[in-house]
């Protein structure tokens, strides 16, 4: 395949899936702005790397590139300090950017920054799952897990979840 | 009832505050057009001077590098870390990760400086608002850096995950301590 059709095949994945793999990241990062360079970055990445997929599950493939940028890019990024903040990602407020804090009620920038509160695992599989509306089988290959894996950390993290918007008031 | 019912609607309304617009879907397209574009023109002579610079580069580090060698093959024989690595900070590297695996906050608090926290009780109190600080780890390395600076190696375990972590270990007023609140290089 020349350049030219990978970049049309590139633009018709882009077309199908760069919404859901920008809002993938979004509820990874709760930043928009960043996310749209990260999506882009996902599909410069897929386009350099397009001769070793072998074509399985296009999809599948893509929310890997973007799941592995969005772990690099919040390791580079996040200032922790505590190490085992790389498994509870405790933001350091619950505060937006100003676009976002403009657009979001206090009931949605809630959610997010609960969803931000939990392990990363259990938020990257409540996204996958209940978000994106992915298959067990779809988020056991972007995860790299068993399917078993997937459905009890779905289970942990949905009850870890709820017990984060207790806490912050949004659901008594 | 699932646990995510009552959620939905929350989850719908912003995914549709967050959705990006045709227009910014149009311009993220050209970057990436742009992007791809842009490494295409990467010619074989402008190939040739990358690697000429790297090989350049690499000799010279690696020239630098040498000293350090030279000393770690020199002490590697006395003790764990080496000889270069005082006592001290091996302890309070030790104390430190194992206070990270009992969740011992106290601990964890009085052998590490949080550059993000301007004293040892703030530090505590964020440290307590994690639920789980549980952490199993393996300390892998302590390096020195300079005689007031070292770097220890870890593994950090979490399911099947591990993680390859450094960590800066300063000598300050209050004594040796494992630095942390900042971007910290990952293997």
């Amino acid at each position: 395949m020349d350049n030219e059709q990978k970049l049309n095949q590139l633009e018709d994945w882009y077309r199908t899936y760069s919404d859901d793999i920008h809002r993938f990241i979004v509820y990874m990062i709760r930043d928009r702005e960043q996310a749209k360079d990260l999506m882009q970055d996902t599909f410069v990445k897929a386009y350099s790397n397009y001769d070793s997929f072998w074509g399985e599950n296009t999809k599948s493939w893509l929310f890997s590139i973007a799941r592995n940028l969005t772990i690099d890019y919040m390791r580079k990024k996040r200032p922790i300090s505590y190490i085992t903040e790389y498994f509870h990602s405790i933001p350091d407020n619950n505060e937006l950017s100003p676009e976002q804090s403009v657009t979001l009620n206090e009931q949605e920038n809630e959610f997010l920054y609960s969803l931000a509160k939990l392990k990363r695992p259990y938020r990257e599989v409540i996204i996958l799952r209940r978000i994106q509306e992915m298959s067990i089988k779809e988020t056991a290959t972007i995860l790299g897990w068993s399917e078993g894996k997937v459905k009890t950390n779905l289970k942990r993290g949905l009850d870890s979840l709820e017990k984060q918007m207790k806490e912050g008031g949004v659901f008594k | 009832m699932s646990h995510f019912d009552g959620k939905n609607e929350i989850v719908e309304s912003i995914n549709n505050k967050m959705k990006l617009s045709d227009s910014e879907k149009n311009e993220i397209f050209s970057q990436i057009k742009d992007r791809i574009h842009h490494k295409k023109k990467t010619t074989t002579s402008m190939r040739y001077k990358y690697y000429l610079t790297l090989a350049s580069a690499s000799f010279i580090f690696l020239l630098l590098l040498f000293p350090t060698f030279s000393s770690f093959f020199q002490d590697s024989s006395s003790g764990q870390w080496g000889g270069e690595v005082p006592s001290e900070v091996v302890e309070v590297v030790n104390k430190y990760f194992e206070a990270l695996g009992t969740g011992d906050i106290d601990t964890v608090v009085q052998y590490s400086h949080d550059t993000r926290h301007t004293n040892k009780a703030e530090q505590k109190v964020h440290y307590a608002r994690i639920n789980e600080p549980t952490t199993e780890t393996e300390i892998l390395e302590i390096r020195r850096v300079t005689s007031d600076e070292y770097e220890v190696t870890a593994l950090i375990f979490e399911n099947d995950e591990v993680l390859e972590l450094r960590f800066p270990v300063k000598k300050m007023e209050i004594g040796w301590q494992v630095i942390v609140g900042m971007d910290i290089v990952r293997e």
